[in-house]
């Protein structure tokens, strides 16, 4: 009996950081302390000042999960010390958040399973630390940069309904893709969790800080299978912290340096009170984006794509599905289309390492592959073999790689008919394979053929050719 | 009214992360305890239904524009420090 | 005086350069006896201000000293702390800004106790020495803004100061040392600048020799601020002039009638209301009374322990010479070494106020209290528009004085300037007279905004005072 809970944090695409006019446009490896200014330093006499762009997109991300809003919304003063936090209280909302409750649907063995969240809340971002000489557990001493102090964030938390460590990843992944169709979210963001875990009833561990969808699950992984070994010695398991270390996959115990920190929450007196009223929700609800439970129903109802596939396009990254219907305006076999998006291009950006949105494939070179491959003009290897080079991930015309590469299909009967007696002629063996009913031997062949001639051979004509050839 | 004791002190201090000298903890425990007497006074008036006011005046609803302004160089900064190394600020380890 | 100054700089028939550099030397003469300044502007400062700064400003060519709280751009602003000791805020606060722009001359940063913790002005910080009463120097000027009030009350020449209140610390040494101070609605000043004591609290106000001349920096000083989100955004009435006001039914509470106060300071003030012919009708504020000194204390506790988290030697003011050792035993030892002891006494009953099951017995309760003394002051003000009574219950005691009472005995003297600040109502203090050549200074509260007629009666006051 596994219970999981996740308390997500995702920073919101705003151009000013959450409280004061910093440009939120830097480079996270980039120069150090170039976005500062008095208020996210905590420099004494600074004040803080609400971004109304964080409340539109908060209440957007809100809204999208389904959380009843707040009808009068405060920020709390949450008081800890740590050096990333420049004033030692992080602004954050703690008696009033913007919502509570919500939920966020993944599918479980094919079936609908809702997660239900406790609330969505905002707050800023600290700073980011450098261990000189070590790391996190052990080092010489501390640099700060704070670039990304004062950040707007905004936490997602969930109840325990998750069950194991693939639901929490599921859980992200349909999370980023939210966040993704609201126009919230850039690529570039990573989000960050603290994990909560129990097993069989016992006490919670809370794994703090892991970054990304698969780093969860592999935290996960090795905290349960840990859990679960304590549980068969008999060790009770205490509540307590843990680290979890991507490189070596292993969550380590926290030297906690406050305990039970007591937090002293008290309302933040520098901001004023936020008053949410029926009709701006209403206004914002209207206002929302298709989301992708939306999308996929309509790729499935409308263009009858398979479910599968519908939430391979529209769940792994919004600009994929963004292309595919950007395509399907040229190319209307939507099936076809979908599949070779959701598969073949897909297999060709990861090899890549790129998202869509880092390469410069048309959606009409795209449209056009296609349809030359449709017509016969190159044949399905050909197809797969342009989506891999470079030249058409540049941009360049699937017709213009064709022909520079030779890689029209090559249907002359001659030709093929010269390279089948050819590889006959060297294989008899197969040929007699053949004549006794072997599959097997025609396949052999086949290869030896398209080694012969390359990846443009008609494939079905080759095919033909052997199996009359060798049968006279 | 009952004291409170140099233990609840010692337990306040080290959240506040200040360090108190023995003589500090006596003389701050008498302290604490006169004005947690005069603090108990408020226990008698009944708040029952009544409002908070975090201001004393209504301040509601105001928002900043998301629009960059220039931020500090670098050097402004780390102007008002000596611990600072590569543009960083400096500081103890924290393990 | 300063509206003829100013008028003569605006039209060039007094160059400021003569006044700025009298009131400096002026300055540094009386601040070995009076302590009066924590740090004066540099000289290079100084000479740059007086090259641009605007002559045809409302402020044009006037020496103002400020509370060494508020941030002045690239002068040390420690708000009288120790462990704020070397801090060059990289900007100015609004205020500043503002003074500046109607041409306004930062001469210094004025002593206070420690980031405001204090009644009398002797809760300095560690290494600073307390200011001294111009009428006496064995005596206190009130606190926290003391060296504002005590330079106002030295200057013979024209002269302003932007001090800050918090429970009383306008009022209270304004009244010590002879002087008018205004503290207007909490929101009508930009705190974008202050280095905090409590933020829900806190008004940045005026000091002058004339309620006049305080209300002329006010009105400067006021205005909606967008890096203040707790400003008020609303049209507010004119400061320039006090109009005098009539046909008055002001209130004056009974307390002043109670035991701790001092029977002739009760005295002045009423004969200052007969003297200028204003009715006035003895009213019960039971719940102020009662509550009002210790709910101010709970709320400012509890907020300023959360402003005091961020001292914590990273990056500005007192800090380790090297980082050696770990971060929580570098900045524990800061701490321990940088606070004062009124610093640390407030830093520990604030965190204990908003601990976890303390929280709603203390904090969330102040709050509600809070609610409940400000429809008590309205219903009055309501009938009486405003209210008038003496703004401190004793007159300014001696060091030695002090140093007898304990940390309660002082709160408990706030009890006519706490409620008031507590409820963010404009209030001034004017002299009304002298006792033992000491003076005695009327305060007088208004309703939210009313700013203008507290003036006004404030004016009416001190003219009779002139007579």
């Amino acid at each position: 009996m596994i219970l999981i809970g996740l308390e997500v944090h995702v920073q919101l695409n705003t151009k000013t950081k959450l409280f004061c006019a910093c440009s939120t446009n830097f480079k996270d490896e980039g120069k150090p302390n170039t976005n500062t200014c008095p208020t996210c330093l905590g420099m004494p006499g600074a004040k803080p000042s609400f971004n109304r762009g964080v409340f539109e997109k908060a209440l957007a991300v809100s809204l999208a999960l389904n959380g009843t809003i707040s009808s009068e919304m405060f920020f709390s003063r949450k008081t800890y010390f740590y050096p990333d936090m420049p004033k030692n209280f992080q602004t954050t909302q703690y008696e009033l958040p913007i919502s509570q409750g919500g939920y966020l649907i993944i599918k479980v063995d094919g079936k609908d399973k809702k997660i239900r969240l406790r609330r969505v809340h905002i707050e800023e971002d600290p700073g980011k630390l450098v261990h000189v000489g070590g790391d996190i557990t052990h080092s010489k001493y501390t640099l700060v940069d704070y670039n990304r102090s004062g950040l707007p964030l905004v936490e997602i938390v969930t109840e325990p309904d998750l069950s194991t460590p693939a639901q929490a990843r599921e859980f992200m992944q349909k999370l980023r893709s939210i966040l993704q169709h609201l126009g919230v979210y850039e690529d570039s963001f990573v989000m960050k969790a603290d994990a909560n875990v129990s097993i069989h009833g016992g006490n919670r561990v809370e794994i703090k800080n892991i970054t990304g969808a698969k780093n969860i699950e592999k935290a996960l992984l090795f905290e349960i299978s840990r859990q679960k070994m304590l549980y068969e010695r008999k060790t009770p398991i205490e509540q307590h912290t843990r680290h979890f270390n991507a490189a070596s996959g292993i969550t380590k115990s926290l030297r906690t340096k406050e305990e039970e920190a007591d937090y002293g929450y008290i309302f933040e007196p520098d901001l004023p009170l936020y008053d949410i009223n029926k009709k701006a929700v209403a206004d914002a609800k209207r206002a929302l984006p298709e989301l992708p439970d939306v999308r996929i129903s309509r790729f499935v109802k409308d263009l009858a794509l398979n479910r599968d596939v519908a939430d391979a396009l529209v769940l792994v990254d919004k600009a994929l599905a963004d292309f595919f219907e950007a395509t399907f305006k040229h190319y209307k076999n939507a099936q076809n289309l979908a599949n070779w998006t959701a598969t073949f291009l897909l297999k060709s950006l990861h090899y890549q390492k790129k998202t869509i949105a880092q390469v410069r494939i048309t959606p009409q070179n795209f449209a056009k592959l296609l349809s030359m491959l449709e017509t016969g003009e190159i044949t399905n290897k050909v197809a797969k073999e342009v989506l891999k080079t470079d030249e058409f991930l540049h941009g360049e015309s699937p017709k213009t790689i064709v022909e520079t590469k030779g890689w029209k299909t090559l249907s002359d009967e001659k030709a093929l008919t010269r390279a089948v007696d050819k590889a006959m002629k060297a294989h008899q063996k197969a040929v007699a394979d053949i004549k006794a009913g072997q599959d097997k031997a025609v396949n052999f062949l086949l290869g030896q053929v398209l080694r012969e001639l390359g990846v443009s051979a008609d494939l079905d004509k080759v095919r033909q050719l052997i199996l009359e050839r060798a049968r006279k | 009214m009952s004291r409170v004791t140099k233990e609840t002190v010692k337990k306040v201090a080290s959240i506040a992360r200040i360090k108190l000298s023995d003589e500090e903890l006596v003389r701050f425990s008498n302290d604490f305890s006169d004005v947690l007497d005069a603090f108990s006074k408020l226990d008698e008036l009944d708040v029952e239904g009544t409002v908070a006011s975090f201001h004393p005046v209504r301040i509601a609803n105001v928002f900043r524009e998301d629009t960059p302004k220039k931020s500090l160089t670098p050097a402004q900064a780390l102007s008002n420090t000596t611990q600072k190394e590569d543009s960083m600020f400096k500081t103890g380890s924290i393990a | 005086m300063i509206h003829r100054y100013v008028t003569d700089v605006q039209k060039g028939k007094v160059d400021a350069k003569d006044i700025v550099a009298q009131a400096v030397e002026h300055a540094k003469k009386l601040n070995e006896k009076y302590h009066f300044m924590n740090t004066f502007v540099s000289e290079t400062d100084l000479k740059k201000q007086l090259k641009t700064f605007n002559k045809k400003g409302k402020l044009a060519g006037v020496p103002i000293s400020v509370k060494d709280c508020i941030c002045v751009e690239g002068t040390e602003s420690t708000a009288g702390s120790k462990i704020l000791k070397g801090y060059k805020p990289v900007f100015d606060a609004t205020v500043i800004e503002r003074v500046k722009a109607e041409g306004a001359i930062i001469i210094g940063k004025t002593a206070q106790d420690e980031f405001g913790y204090g009644t009398f002005g002797t809760n300095t910080g560690i290494g600073y020495t307390p200011a001294r009463n111009p009428h006496d120097a064995r005596r206190v000027c009130g606190g926290s803004s003391s060296g504002s009030a005590a330079f106002t009350a030295l200057a013979d020449f024209p002269h302003l100061s932007i001090a800050e209140s918090t429970g009383g610390s306008i009022a209270a040494p304004a009244s010590y040392c002879g002087v008018a101070g205004l503290t207007p609605t909490y929101g009508r000043v930009s705190r974008y600048g202050l280095i905090d004591y409590a933020n829900s609290l806190d008004k940045i106000g005026s000091m002058a020799q004339r309620v006049r001349d305080a209300g002329l920096l006010l009105e400067v000083m006021s205005g909606v601020d967008s890096k203040d989100p707790t400003t008020l955004n609303q049209k507010m009435s004119s400061l320039l002039t006090p109009k005098t006001v009539k046909g008055l039914d002001i209130a004056v509470p009974k307390i002043i009638h109670a035991e701790g106060v001092d029977k002739r300071i009760t005295d002045t003030v009423l004969s200052a209301l007969n003297d200028a012919r204003i009715n006035y009708t003895e009213v019960s504020m039971p719940l102020n009374d009662t509550y009002g000194v210790w709910d101010y204390y709970m709320i400012a506790m509890s907020e300023t322990s959360t402003n005091l988290a961020k001292y914590a030697g990273m990056r500005y003011g007192l800090h380790p010479k090297s980082v050696e050792k770990d971060y929580t035993t570098l900045f524990s030892e800061v701490r321990e070494q940088g606070f004062g002891d009124e610093a640390k006494r407030r830093l520990l009953l604030g965190t204990f106020a908003r601990m976890s099951g303390y929280r709603g017995k203390y904090y969330i309760k102040a709050m509600k209290v809070r609610t409940k003394i400000i429809a008590e002051y309205k219903k009055i003000l309501k009938k009486h528009s405003f209210i008038v009574s003496p703004a401190m219950p004793i007159l300014p005691p001696t060091f030695e004085d002090v140093s007898k009472l304990t940390p309660v005995q002082v709160y408990a003297l706030d009890f006519f300037v706490s409620g008031p600040n507590l409820t963010g109502m404009p209030h001034a203090s004017v002299k009304v007279g002298a006792l033992e050549g000491l003076p005695v200074g009327a305060l007088v509260v208004g309703d939210h905004l009313q700013e203008q007629g507290v003036l006004g009666v404030a004016h009416t006051l001190e003219r009779g005072a002139q007579k």
